[in-house]
């Protein structure tokens, strides 16, 4: 076994974790309310090193008085706790919403619309290889084919009758299909997860795994 | 019989839990492995760093996770900096996500030392840099603003490797390695934009997300989840970079196994239900 004081440390709050699954007890309150001070801890420490000393006390050592424009916009937050100033609060908001969504809109529509929209169009590259698993004529089509019957799926200003009841069913086994992969992905990332902390509790802690 | 069938959708969860434990634990400890089909996008993942000059431009990896999703993310980490220490390459390492900031410390400086890479010269690492999207934007424009100093305290004119990077032109590949939707903001903002390209290494819960990125040519490769990390590492033993498999591949089994559990119990619980509709039916 280790003899690593921090790894016993690590594998106890584990296991105190785990005897959750038999049922709730107070050893896993204990070792939840730790993990949550100690991330709540973590992260102001982290935040004022990282955020407060680079961007407010260094230029405020510096001299640079400019800095004392963002910080008080930032200070209008706080205003949330005065009833009759709260109305302040929307400035910074407007803000940082204006400057994200200016920012944003534009790449998102280029990178998640425009550029699936192409991803959706059947071309001579495709040609290249029939099989290829994300580029070939094969995915080319079934890819084609899902979106248009996925979207009319859900199409809700007609009846689905005739071919549209056609293509909305087709769309939902595409749909269908899609959410079981995803499924089955998130089944292996949570038995990943499990299979770590068994490596590190037999691997680390008790070496019984080489 | 029927009465046993009806039981099988009443399972105590508990039980399934120890079935679980017992089936996960067994080809770990008896260390059964088994070769791996590599998936296209680990394929031209691994083929887009092994092309990378050695001693030339560095790429960028970005330690983009939290603790929670490390065992998935680590062996990732870890099979890419083998690779890139192997060949000869060098990397620039940073974080979006503040716990990530000292995984990639430790993960970074303990493989550096199995290859006797050194700070500054083989290798940079920058730490957690707040802001998000405005770094990736920031390295665009000018990498120094981004990555004024390293996690050391070094500045960056400090940094013999950081000369002549000036943006993502002089970085021939971002990695991002992320629980998250962090990748999505890579490709919005530094592949967009900036037209870099952007590879990612996310859990298998985000893995369906990027499919229809890898499609359109918008991510240049990826590594799903603990599978993905396991096939990185087969793919670094078969082109000889390192002699063994890691804490990966081990979990292949483990996982396989688990996921025959799964189905099984999957398929009796659909039996149970059915019986137990067909006798409250009589």
């Amino acid at each position: 076994m280790s003899g690593n004081p921090w790894i016993w440390l690590a594998a106890l709050l584990s296991l105190a974790i785990f005897s959750f699954l038999y049922k709730d007890n107070p050893t896993y309150k204990f070792a939840e309310h730790l993990f949550t001070g100690l991330t709540v801890g973590y992260m102001v420490v982290l935040t004022w090193n990282t955020y407060a000393i680079p961007y407010i006390v260094i230029p405020l050592q510096e001299h640079r008085w400019l800095i004392f424009i963002p910080i008080a916009v930032g200070m209008l937050y706080f205003t949330k706790f005065i009833p009759k100033l709260s109305y302040l609060m929307l400035i910074p908001i407007a803000i940082s919403l204006g400057f994200g969504s200016g920012l944003g809109i534009p790449l998102y529509v280029e990178a998640d619309l425009f550029k699936q929209i192409q991803g959706t169009m059947i071309n001579t590259s495709m040609l290249k290889n029939i099989w290829d698993p994300y580029n070939g004529l094969v995915v080319g089509i079934l890819i084609l084919i899902g979106t248009i019957c996925t979207i009319s799926y859900f199409f809700f200003s007609r009846e689905h009758k005739g071919a549209l009841k056609i293509s909305a069913s087709t769309g939902i086994w595409f749909v269908m299909i899609g959410f079981g992969a995803s499924f089955g992905y998130t089944v292996m990332a949570r038995m990943s997860l499990l299979i770590g902390r068994m490596q590190f509790l037999f691997t680390d802690w008790i070496h019984l795994i080489k | 019989m029927m009465k046993f069938l009806s039981k099988l959708n009443r399972m105590d969860r508990r039980i399934v839990f120890l079935l679980v434990t017992v089936v996960i634990l067994i080809p770990l400890l008896l260390n059964i492995q088994s070769r791996l089909y590599v998936d296209k996008a680990t394929h031209d993942l691994f083929n887009r760093i092994d092309a990378i000059q050695p001693g030339g431009q560095p790429i960028l990896i970005s330690f983009d996770y939290d603790p929670q999703v490390a065992p998935e993310l680590d062996p990732m980490a870890v099979a890419v900096l083998r690779h890139c220490f192997a060949k000869g390459i060098k990397v620039i390492g940073m974080g979006l996500q503040p716990q990530g900031d000292a995984i990639g410390e430790a993960i970074i400086s303990r493989i550096s030392k199995e290859y006797n890479k050194k700070s500054g010269t083989d290798y940079c690492y920058f730490g957690y840099r707040p802001g998000g999207y405005i770094v990736m934007l920031y390295i665009g424009e000018n990498v120094k603003k981004a990555l004024p100093q390293d996690y050391y305290g070094v500045s960056y004119d400090s940094l013999p490797m950081m000369k002549g990077i000036h943006n993502y032109d002089d970085i021939p590949l971002v990695l991002s390695l992320a629980g998250s939707t962090w990748p999505n903001t890579w490709i919005m903002f530094a592949g967009t934009r900036y037209k870099a390209s952007i590879a990612d290494g996310c859990t298998a819960v985000m893995a369906p997300e990027y499919y229809p990125f890898l499609q359109t040519g918008q991510l240049v490769g990826q590594m799903a989840g603990m599978k993905g990390a396991a096939e990185y590492e087969q793919l670094i033993v078969d082109a000889g970079y390192t002699k063994s498999k890691d804490i990966a591949s081990k979990a292949m089994s483990a996982i396989s196994y688990s996921h025959i559990l799964i189905i099984l119990l999957i398929v009796m619980g659909n039996i149970g239900y059915f019986v137990t509709r067909r006798m409250e039916n009589k």
